[in-house]
């Protein structure tokens, strides 16, 4: 263990302290909605109503794709993206890239085509610059809104997406200057909390949870600044250096199969034979397929897949267009396997868990409540030593306030979702808008009560019933009863309506439990 | 099956963690308990504890062990701040 000088110790308190205090109101913020989005894909489904399959992507798909295909514009057959969305409904879109108006990048234009994943039925269709219209491709107003929290705190790209990348490495930091400060990490990992509320069990709590989260805060902060600076900076930076900045060429030497170019005419390979054979190699079944250069000789088909249940990195298969014959399983990166693509790979199922299905994304979310846990220990412990000082005192209500706030608007928005699709709004619109109005019950009982611990307590209480009420509003404003999820097996929708139950009933209780404890005077010596 | 041995690995690591906490000096220490009378070797717990994690490694590969890691990480903690 590095040994510190007393004035090498003090520095190394004050950079963890006060870049803590600066910044860790927006690494909370950004901890508890990643720890929420985990579950992002079941929060989807629950709150788009159920999912119809969640397998649309099997044999069977030629018959509803094919004539989509043919019938779209032969400028939108260049590239043809089907994919699933949170209902678990078929998304076919023919496309091109074509340079948008306002941002002046190359952008996917074309027909979305959105299918009932049993009958085959077409739902809707829009044309346009589909990705920028989250209503046309999301089913879940809620999961597009909580994701887009987490990766860039709804602060217009590329800032957003920045912020989040420096928080990241702000996690990364803390976790390297709290393993300087603490020399004795290993031999006190089993110390325990010293009882009470005095300085001392603050610091406690601290540099306990902090010694047995350092891994992972090191995990998860790094992977979280790698995404958002690997299309902001690092990409662009490439770009720029390696390629002169050209963006296609970049692209293709990273990520496209090598092909030779053949324009002649060719019909394309049964994707049903193609699907099988895809989801049999890979493990796991097709998540996104995609066709490139449709109706050439050198067209390509790529299958993308979950992880398969013996490992972590997602799969990435490329077939023949015209023979549908198998090609090659292709690396995250690159045409060869390397160490590189091997840690790119593994970046994704780090950072969110989703690896081994529910265990390893319920173990993510505990892992995302112990991060929060320590970023607020650390503020409530720097703030102990200054409670005294009006100013640190105003920072305290603060920290309450951002601490219980954000979950209560973050529940409001949810309640807006619902409410928003029971009367045809635009749920894309009211979800946002349900947070800010939910900024208001979120700042108000830390304004109002004097005395923090009844603040607090009013604060769970109002958790408490906006989770209860939950599960009772999703269904009454049009979404699937218990009994129907049941028959249809669609275990998503029951088990978070219960943990809601379970969670709401546990903060109600918790908000009336009586405090037990007096707060005590600060003692110097501590 | 691997849900089965991760669940198993964990079990016997929480157990070994259980122990280690139990015996740790400065834990007894401040929780105002009796000092045990042989001297603290926490080798062999500390091998209890790693031991399954790396046969799950060996055995079951990359995930299974993330698994196991990260679940042990919650339990380490679980285990530190409200056990005796």
């Amino acid at each position: 263990m590095v040994t510190l000088t007393r004035a090498q110790m003090k520095r190394l308190t004050a950079v963890h302290g006060w870049s803590g205090t600066i910044l860790g109101l927006l690494l909370y913020a950004v901890i508890v909605t990643g720890t929420v989005v985990v579950l992002g894909d079941e929060i989807g489904a629950w709150s788009a109503g159920g999912i119809r399959t969640d397998q649309p992507i099997v044999p069977g798909i030629d018959t509803r794709v094919r004539p989509i295909i043919e019938a779209a514009p032969a400028e939108h057959r260049t590239d043809i993206t089907v994919f699933a969305n949170a209902r678990g409904e078929l998304l076919v879109f023919p496309h091109a890239d074509i340079q948008h108006p306002d941002s002046g990048e190359p952008e996917p234009y074309g027909t979305l085509f959105r299918l009932d994943p049993v009958t085959g039925g077409t739902l809707s269709r829009h044309e346009g610059f589909v990705f920028r219209e989250p209503a046309w491709h999301e089913a879940s107003a809620l999961q597009d809104f909580l994701v887009d929290l987490h990766v860039q705190l709804h602060v217009p790209p590329p800032w957003g997406l920045i912020l989040t990348g420096v928080l990241g490495l702000l996690m990364v930091a803390m976790g390297v200057t709290g393993l300087l400060m603490h020399r004795h990490l290993v031999r006190d990992l089993f110390v325990p909390v010293r009882p009470g509320r005095r300085l001392v069990s603050a610091r406690d709590r601290h540099v306990l949870a902090g010694s047995w989260a350092l891994l992972f805060a090191f995990v998860l902060g790094f992977t979280g600044a790698y995404f958002s600076f690997a299309g902001t900076v690092v990409f662009p930076l490439l770009t720029e250096v390696a390629f002169g900045g050209d963006e296609v060429a970049a692209a293709e030497a990273l990520f496209e199969p090598p092909v030779v170019t053949d324009a002649r005419p060719a019909p394309l390979a049964g994707l049903d034979r193609v699907v099988a054979d895809a989801a049999a190699r890979a493990g796991s079944p097709v998540d996104t397929l995609s066709i490139e250069r449709y109706g050439r000789a050198d067209a390509r088909i790529r299958t993308f897949h979950r992880p398969p249940p013996d490992g972590m990195d997602f799969v990435r298969t490329v077939y023949d267009g015209v023979s549908g014959g198998f090609l090659e399983l292709r690396p995250v990166i690159g045409n060869q396997p390397s160490g590189g693509a091997l840690l790119m790979g593994l970046m994704w199922p780090l950072h969110t868990g989703s690896f081994a299905g529910a265990p390893s994304k319920s173990i993510w979310v505990g892992l995302g409540s112990m991060m929060a846990f320590v970023v607020v220990s650390g503020m409530r412990l720097w703030l102990r030593r200054r409670d005294a000082q009006p100013l640190w005192q105003g920072f305290g209500r603060a920290v309450t306030i951002v601490g219980y706030g954000l979950p209560v608007a973050m529940l409001t928005a949810a309640h807006a979702c619902f409410l928003a699709g029971a009367v045809d709004a635009d749920a894309f619109r009211w979800t946002p808008a349900g947070f800010a109005v939910g900024v208001i019950p979120g700042v108000l009982p830390g304004l109002l009560h004097r005395d923090e611990d009844g603040a607090r307590r009013l604060y769970r209480g109002l958790l408490g019933a906006g989770v209860v009420l939950l599960p009772p509003c999703r269904m009454v404003t049009g979404g699937i009863g218990w009994g129907t999820a049941l028959y249809d097996g669609q275990g998503t929708v029951l088990s978070i309506d219960l943990a809601l139950l379970v969670l709401g009933a546990a903060l109600i209780g918790w908000a009336m439990r009586p405090e037990t404890m007096p707060r005590p005077r600060s003692v110097a010596a501590e | 099956m691997m849900g089965l041995s991760v669940l198993g690995a964990v079990t016997v690591s929480a157990v070994a963690l259980v122990r280690l906490a139990r015996t740790n000096p400065k834990r007894r220490r401040i929780l105002g308990l009796p000092q045990q009378a042989t001297h603290h070797r926490p080798l062999a717990a500390v091998t209890m504890v790693c031991a399954p994690g790396l046969l799950l490694l060996g055995m079951e590969g990359g995930p299974a062990f993330t698994v196991w890691l990260s679940a042990l990480t919650l339990l380490g903690w679980g285990v530190a701040s409200l056990g005796r």
